[in-house]
């Protein structure tokens, strides 16, 4: 419709595309501009998306359903026909010319402006049409300077329809620098410059006195609605029929009537008016919506302008409807919105899609990418300039020769060639050769090629592991024909596919006629039929290890172990069976004399401890003989299998050890046999075969465990007398302690003072006697001094009354005196009295050790100390900044070097059934916690 | 002006009658009785009713700590001065929460022990010595 018949025809003559239409518009008239633009996208969304529908159906690979697509489809061309619809009926003449000024298309606007039709115009030049234009300098200009050209309000007259006014515009359309068209617009402005005429009219017809009825008339010309309203009360002082007729819904005369009175539910417009009285000259404003009795909706626009009537000021409406335009305008826009959601949908498809798709225009040049492409060929083709790109993207066929730039897939499918799943190589940008599979189709418009898209998929990978299964077929029908074993396969039908060298051998035959021998016998001599077993196994039977006994036809007696099992296609369905055979004639001896080598064994073991067994080289039990859990459920499994891994990870690795040394050892090996920890006492040699070859394990295994717990336990309790001990000599030596720091400081003291009071009864005089009492006093108030510090240091008299928490914060303070430096920050709970009184105390002595490591070992700036509690358990967290120590897992050992301070901590924990936790690490500082459960059972 | 009627709390004799003598120097104190140990103290309080005890706090038995205790969980009236050994400000704040309307370090007795007892007479609630005072605002 829009584009007309012969649309296809100029754009092969100029190579336009339709996205060049879309930048035509980029500069033009802003409606226009903003419908074609519209147009464009949706036109181009269009193209992409039936792109895509026929790719999606008949490639079968479109990431949309078809269902969405064709939805997305319908959406885009309702939108795409409306706006067509838009330009069709803008009023706003467009037309496309060549550089040479030749007509390329125009729109029916343009074409009637003209008084033409739009054919008149295609493939004639502007200035053999426009003889008398004198605008050529203007159009050389926006040629050459590629830059844009306005001119306004210029007159044309024509006989039909009278003089008319031009707003028009030149504006040259770029391609790669140079400009390759021009969009050509005329606006008809011709009702804007006759309206300016009415208003110099009026107020010329007031000035002159003309006759009121023939301003009337003048007025009536015009087309749009016209009314004048004077004064502050906006009193309507002229209104036009058309005016009339737009705006009134009841037959009345308006005029003599202020605004309100014939409006009162316009605000809008009234709104409006006050401002042109104050600080406008004109205004127009955007559409407006009236509504009208009869239900109907209609929508204005208005152009407003101050003038005055006689010496009144007043406004002179000009009023036009433009409902259908705003209709198709708020659909327009709400479709364009979809479209561009649509459009993005599918944008964002293309994004995530793995494959590398690039759309071309008609001239080759990549317009649309998605990252994957970028990420293949390691640039963005987009960007870079075509030359390099396409040196960089050579490609090369399978056989290693260039494909010639005219046979790339892109270059043919814009021939119109498709070109469907071709693999070529490709050398990406890490100098790596890559094989990638390439599909590419022309987009077609309306019929018309304008593009092409291409996808590529690297296949490196999965040709190489074509390649790979390829070597493991002929890998393993040689394994299968040289096997030891015998191996056949039928088809469902029972017809023989492969049967190697081995099975002819066991059926006494050369070549396979498809026929099996008939007289196998099970061992219990019933016979066996190897067509029922191939048939079974084509029903979905699996056969396992099944003994079968043949005679050869040549006399010869077999044993045979005979496994099945059907032949699964893709499908999971049976295509046919496998069968194989195994001669274990040799092995059936060898058991046999085994057999009654074992009853020999089993003799001699009897009532021993100790479990006896053999393995195999994978360490599956062979034979087993234990006095205790004599059981031959155990053979042919694993410990791992039989206990779990986890629970035999040792017991494995030695015998694995000894298996690959082939060497007999004997160790102590912790296992856990059903929650249970046991130690066994494991000794191992080797098994060997008649060539010397370890084939397995013989293993004498002795449970050791109540042994080691005896005597872990004594060595435990060696330990713990050990510590007690030590922490009771420590004891002596604080009492010793105590007893010399007594004997050395207050004794002495009050035997000076004994003295001195002795002295003292024997001076004569009273003052000199008074004086020396004196004196005395004074060195028993030091000494009371003395005392009570030691007495708070042996008891902290808060404890037992007051709780924890206040002796703790006594403690704090005196620490704090000494040891100004470190700063402390308790977080105590408040006891009062409701631990116990042993857990208060327990808690107190640790915490004084663990102030006391702090000061003395950890070196630290800062210590944290939280004491809390609850129903159920008192904790205490000592948490210094020091230096840390390594924390030792033997106390034992700690004990013995003389560090009593924390085996005392320990000790204090456990007499009162707590829990500790060390937590220390060199440098980083120590953390301990202890956890006193407060239940009454647990306090001893 | 009615004398002030006080009991002596503490299992030493010879500190309760060297206490006995300060007070009774003073003519507005009267000493009503002397207990040598816990259990004593709360029965002549409760036969006596005393307008001030003068209580020890180490003592066998049920120690001061307790007395105080009991006193204030049977509502009695008369009032507890703490006489202490200990200088520790935890333990004085907390007898001072548990009732007890003055403190009294013992080395400092001779010295306060009638300014005490006089101004717990006269009202105050919790009364310590200067030197005592000073120590608890550090």
């Amino acid at each position: 419709v829009f584009w007309g018949e012969s649309e296809a025809r100029q754009r092969k003559r100029n190579g336009m595309t339709y996205p060049d239409a879309v930048s035509i518009a980029m500069h033009g008239d802003k409606d226009v501009h903003q419908l074609v633009q519209q147009l464009a996208e949706s036109d181009a969304a269009l193209a992409a998306l039936e792109m895509e529908t026929a790719h999606a159906g008949e490639e079968n690979t479109s990431a949309l359903s078809p269902l969405l697509l064709s939805q997305i489809q319908h959406t885009l061309l309702q939108s795409k026909e409306l706006l067509e619809k838009m330009l069709t009926s803008m009023q706003v003449g467009v037309a496309y010319l060549d550089p040479d000024f030749n007509y390329l298309w125009v729109n029916p606007a343009f074409a009637r402006q003209h008084n033409c039709v739009p054919d008149d115009f295609l493939e004639k030049n502007f200035f053999q049409l426009h003889a008398n234009s004198e605008n050529r300098d203007l159009f050389m200009q926006a040629v050459t300077t590629g830059e844009s050209v306005f001119f306004q309000a210029a007159a044309s007259s024509s006989s039909a329809h009278g003089t008319r006014y031009y707003d028009r515009s030149i504006q040259p359309v770029m391609n790669q620098g140079v400009v390759s068209g021009l969009v050509y617009t005329e606006h008809d402005v011709t009702d804007r410059i006759r309206l300016e005429q009415v208003q110099s009219g009026i107020s010329k017809a007031e000035t002159l006195h003309l006759d009121f009825e023939m301003l009337s008339n003048l007025c009536e010309v015009d087309p749009a609605g016209l009314a004048v309203l004077v004064g502050p009360q906006f009193v309507i002082q002229f209104a036009n029929l058309k005016f009339r007729e737009l705006m009134l819904s009841q037959e009345i005369d308006p005029v003599g009537r202020t605004f309100r009175e014939v409006w009162p539910d316009d605000d809008s417009l009234f709104s409006a008016l006050p401002s042109l009285f104050n600080d406008r000259t004109a205004l127009d404003l955007p559409p407006d919506e009236r509504r009208f009795p009869d239900g109907t909706t209609r929508w204005y626009t208005y152009h407003l302008r101050r003038m005055n009537w006689g010496l009144q000021p007043s406004i002179l409406i000009h009023a036009w409807e433009c409902t259908e335009e705003h209709q198709a305008r708020v659909q327009v826009e709400n479709t364009a919105a979809e479209a561009r959601q649509r459009a993005e949908e599918l944008n964002t498809v293309i994004s995530s899609m793995s494959e590398a798709v690039t759309i071309y225009d008609r001239n080759g040049q990549p317009v649309q990418v998605n990252p994957a492409t970028v990420s293949a060929y390691g640039f963005d083709p987009i960007t870079t300039p075509r030359q390099e790109a396409l040196q960089r993207l050579s490609l090369r066929y399978l056989n290693g020769k260039p494909v010639d730039l005219t046979e790339i897939p892109s270059a043919r499918a814009l021939r119109g060639q498709r070109v469907r799943y071709e693999r070529f190589v490709f050398r990406n940008f890490l100098q790596q050769d890559q094989i990638i599979l390439v599909s590419a189709s022309p987009l077609y418009h309306n019929g018309e090629l304008f593009g092409a898209v291409t996808v590529w998929t690297d296949v490196t990978e999965r040709e190489g592991l074509l390649r790979e299964i390829k070597v493991e077929r002929t890998r393993l029908s040689t394994l299968i024909a040289n096997a030891p074993v015998g191996i056949t396969a039928i088809d469902r039908d029972g017809n023989l596919l492969l049967a190697n060298s081995m099975t002819s051998e066991m059926w006494g035959r050369t070549g396979s006629t498809g026929e099996g021998p008939r007289q196998y016998r099970l061992p219990d001599g019933s016979p066996f039929n190897l067509i029922q077993l191939a048939n079974a196994a084509v029903r979905g039977q699996i056969q396992v290890n099944q003994e079968v006994v043949l005679r050869r036809p040549d006399g010869v007696r077999m044993h045979l172990l005979v496994n099945s099992a059907p032949i699964l296609n893709q499908n999971g369905e049976i295509d046919g069976a496998v069968a194989i055979f195994q001669d274990i004639t040799v092995q059936k001896q060898a058991e046999q004399k085994l057999r009654e080598a074992k009853e020999r064994f089993v003799v001699a073991l009897k009532n021993s401890p100790i479990a006896v067994y053999t393995t195999d080289h994978e360490l599956r039990y062979t034979w087993i003989y234990n006095a205790q859990y004599g059981d031959d459920s155990l053979i042919g499994r694993k410990d791992d299998e039989l206990l779990g891994a986890e629970n035999v990870a040792e017991m494995i690795s030695f015998k694995q050890e000894v298996l690959d040394q082939g060497m007999g050892e004997r160790r102590e090996i912790p296992m856990s046999v059903g929650g249970r920890s046991f130690i066994f006492d494991v000794t191992a040699e080797p098994l060997l075969d008649e060539q010397g070859n370890v084939v397995g394990l013989t293993v004498a295994s002795v449970d050791i465990t109540e042994q080691k717990r005896v005597k872990d336990e004594m060595a435990r309790n060696i330990a713990r007398i050990e510590v007690q001990r030590r922490l009771i000599e420590q004891r002596e030596l604080e009492r010793q302690q105590i007893a010399r720091d007594l004997h050395d400081g207050p004794l002495q003291d009050l035997i000076g003072i004994h003295f001195g009071l002795r002295e003292a009864l024997e001076i004569p005089k009273r003052r000199e006697r008074l004086q020396k009492v004196d004196i005395i006093q004074k060195s028993l108030q030091t000494l009371i001094h003395e005392m009570r510090t030691f007495c708070s240091e042996l008891r902290p008299p808060a404890l037992a009354p007051f709780g924890l928490e206040k002796a703790i914060r006594s403690h704090i303070e005196a620490f704090q005196l000494k040891h100004p430096s470190i700063q402390i920050e308790p977080v105590l709970a408040i006891d009062h009295e409701n631990l116990p009184e042993a857990v208060r105390m327990a808690l107190y002595r640790i915490y004084q050790e663990l102030m006391n490591n702090v000061v003395k070992h950890a070196g630290a700036t800062a210590v944290a100390i939280r004491f809390e509690y609850n129903d159920r358990k008192a904790k205490l967290e000592v948490n210094d900044n020091g230096c840390g120590f390594l924390v030792p897992h033997d106390w034992v050992e700690i004990a013995r070097q003389g560090h009593l301070g924390l085996v005392g901590v320990l000790e204090r924990t456990e007499a009162v059934g707590g829990s500790i936790r060390i937590t220390s690490k060199l440098g980083e500082g120590t953390n301990v916690t202890i956890e006193v459960p407060l239940d009454p059972i647990n306090i001893q | 002006m009615k004398a002030i009627r006080v009991l002596l709390a503490d299992d030493h004799a010879v500190l309760r009658m060297g206490i006995r003598n300060l007070l009774t120097r003073s003519t507005d104190i009267e000493v009503v009785g002397e207990a040598g140990n816990g259990i004593e103290a709360v029965r002549l309080v409760e036969e006596l009713e005393p307008d001030i005890l003068l209580l020890d706090m180490e003592m066998p038995g049920i120690d001061g700590v307790e007395v105080a205790r009991r006193l204030r969980d049977a509502g009695a009236s008369t009032r507890v001065v703490a006489l202490s050994a200990y200088n520790d400000k935890h333990y004085i704040l907390s007898m001072l929460e548990l009732g007890a309307a003055g403190y009294i370090v013992k080395d400092e007795a001779p010295q306060n022990i009638l300014e005490a007892i006089h101004s717990v007479a006269d009202g105050e609630k919790q009364w310590l010595s200067r030197k005592v005072a000073a120590r608890m605002a550090a």
